[in-house]
């Protein structure tokens, strides 16, 4: 089911091949900034996935480590006004090993507890580094936000090495996904997802594995973060670390197909675009949050798998003709 | 695989265990040996499966001591007790629906931690696992999601975990609860053949003509330590017994 076929492969070519070309076939600048953004959100969505999806656990302090990626990206380069576009790029895989490194002991903090009280503890996550980031004034200059490094490139085509850079961590986001589910690990945050004291009981290293996949996922968020940062070159504490940028996340997941690995993708690229597009159409009276609401209700009445397991579930049966996993069973597509 | 049978391998010494002021485990002494299958009866609340619970390490003992092969065991964990060869099954069953048998299976082998970087099922695995499912009749489950299948279908998958372990020791909770007569006979064949290979057992059970049949010596739990133990036989007859269960 998960075994690397072709198929799988030349499925992923094509998908990130058609999103590599898009820039250059629609070069329209806001066009480009829309993908950028549902770019973004898919990555974000993918790395909440390995957590979220993967071992159950509602893990609300992604963008935390988000925010975090975009001050370390921010203050490295606060002294470099005109910079070659590369060398923010080159900071990316340093920020995600410090965000890896600084997701340990966080996680094993967090992870003492489980369910809804993880929820909350993990929110707490976001809130305490906002605060830190609004306070600690010497060295994030407080609410008054920062300015991010920028580049010497061409106004003509601004966005699109962005729009490149952001699809290379989404690829790599994916490429962590799918090694994770074929491997061992992801049989045993599957299990832990299915009962976490049994899977102890079948001598599964519970804590060990559950902070892998909370380092990657940690580090790809701060990743994507530095990313953002960078691109749209100033950053203040509340819109680094928003609540509303964590609930579309996990709400991007819910729609794609929480614990899949295409279903965090498509919830990401198809909602962020359409997002920002309200957000610019509506002006900044937050409309478009109405519009989430309604969605959420939606995905929960009428795809509480999600998009991609529907999907899935509706083809096999039309081949096989015959029954398919029982309600509330999760397809390991 | 082979040792002498009647070697004692998992002692509980002078366990005690409370929850608030009740002692659900007071003072517990027991050892279980290589080989055997040792039957655990006795009232409910009397403690047996707060003694599963700690001699498997999903609970902390206030006071004593899990001992391994003669060396104390250091903050017992299910981890640490299952890379020392014992497992246990649970009261319920309680399988991953999302996964299939012979991922069930595959997680259940014993493997250093950089395995968790392997693929998901290696053939080796694959293959032994379809062995075992083959040995317990479940073949035909094969393509299902453990969430699909019947209750005696779990337990049976649950016991063919303890297969796939390989272990010196299998604690069973109430194996035969729930479970149809034919799958019964199948675990019991499956015990009989692991005891022969000299696997011990533990074996908490309701059902007392399996406990008679299977049982090579039988202790009897009340209020938190055993008040007799012998062969069944013997058991049947000690009045020690009788005044456990029924308070005379």
């Amino acid at each position: 089911m998960t075994r690397p076929t072709a198929w799988g492969a030349g499925r992923a070519v094509v998908i990130f091949g058609v999103l590599a070309l898009l820039p250059f076939a629609f070069p329209a600048a806001w066009l480009v900034d829309l993908g950028f953004f549902g770019l973004m959100y898919a990555g974000l969505a993918v790395a909440w996935n390995l957590i979220g999806g993967y071992t159950g656990y509602i893990w609300l302090g992604l963008i935390g480590f988000f925010g975090f990626g975009a001050y370390a990206l921010t203050i490295t380069f606060q002294h470099t006004s005109v910079v070659s576009f590369w060398a923010p790029v080159g900071a990316l895989i340093p920020i995600g090993i410090a965000a890896a490194i600084v997701a340990v002991p966080i996680g094993l903090v967090l992870m003492r507890v489980r369910g809804a009280t993880f929820a909350v503890v993990s929110l707490s996550v976001l809130f305490i580094a906002e605060i830190c980031a609004s306070n600690w004034t010497a060295i994030t200059n407080g609410a008054a936000g920062m300015p991010a490094p920028a580049p010497s490139i061409a106004a003509a085509n601004f966005n699109r090495p962005f729009y490149l850079v952001m699809l290379a961590l989404v690829a790599l986001a994916m490429l962590i996904s799918w090694y994770m589910r074929r491997s061992r690990i992801g049989l045993m945050l599957f299990a832990i997802r299915g009962d976490e004291e049994r899977a102890r009981g079948l001598g599964v290293p519970t804590l060990p594995v559950k902070l892998i996949a909370f380092a990657a996922s940690c580090a790809l968020a701060a990743m994507i973060g530095a990313v953002w940062a960078y691109y749209i070159g100033f950053i203040y504490p509340i819109f680094s670390f928003s609540p509303n940028t964590t609930f579309a996340v996990v709400m991007m997941v819910y729609l794609g197909g929480r614990g899949t690995l295409w279903g965090p993708l498509a919830g990401g690229l198809l909602v962020a675009p359409v997002q920002e597009y309200l957000a610019y159409t509506f002006g900044n009276a937050q409309f478009y949050l109405i519009g989430y609401a309604a969605l959420f209700l939606i995905v929960i009445r009428f795809l509480p798998l999600g998009i991609v397991p529907s999907i899935h579930q509706a083809w096999l049966r039309r081949r096989s003709g015959e029954a398919t996993p029982a309600p509330g069973t999760l397809p390991a597509t | 695989m082979s040792r002498r049978p009647g070697e004692v391998l998992l002692e509980a010494r002078a366990i005690t265990k409370r929850f608030g002021g009740v002692a659900a485990l007071d003072g517990c002494t027991l050892a279980v040996a290589t080989g055997q299958v040792t039957g655990l009866i006795g009232p409910n609340g009397s403690g047996k499966t707060t003694l599963f619970n700690v001699l498997t390490g999903y609970l902390a003992a206030d006071a004593g001591q899990v001992v391994v092969e003669g060396r104390a065991v250091r903050r017992p964990s299910p981890q640490r007790l299952y890379a020392l060869g014992i497992v246990r099954t649970f009261q319920y069953a309680r399988l991953f629906p999302d996964l299939t048998p012979v991922e069930i299976l595959a997680l259940a082998a014993v493997k250093p931690f950089v395995a968790v970087l392997r693929p998901r099922v290696e053939r080796a695995d694959r293959d032994r696992a379809m062995g075992i499912l083959e040995r317990l009749g479940l073949l035909r489950i094969v393509g299902h999601r453990a969430g699909q299948l019947s209750y005696g279908q779990q337990r049976l998958l649950e016991f063919g975990t303890t297969l796939m372990a390989e272990p010196k020791l299998v604690l069973l909770d109430e194996p035969a609860a729930g479970v149809s007569p034919t799958m019964i006979a199948v675990i019991e064949d499956q015990i009989r053949a692991l005891r022969a290979e000299g696997v011990g057992f533990l074996l908490v059970e309701h059902q007392l003509d399996l406990v008679m049949r299977l049982c090579d010596s039988v202790v009897v739990m009340a209020a938190g330590c055993p008040v007799s133990s012998g062969t069944p036989e013997e058991v049947g007859k000690d009045p020690a017994v009788l005044e456990a269960y029924l308070g005379a």
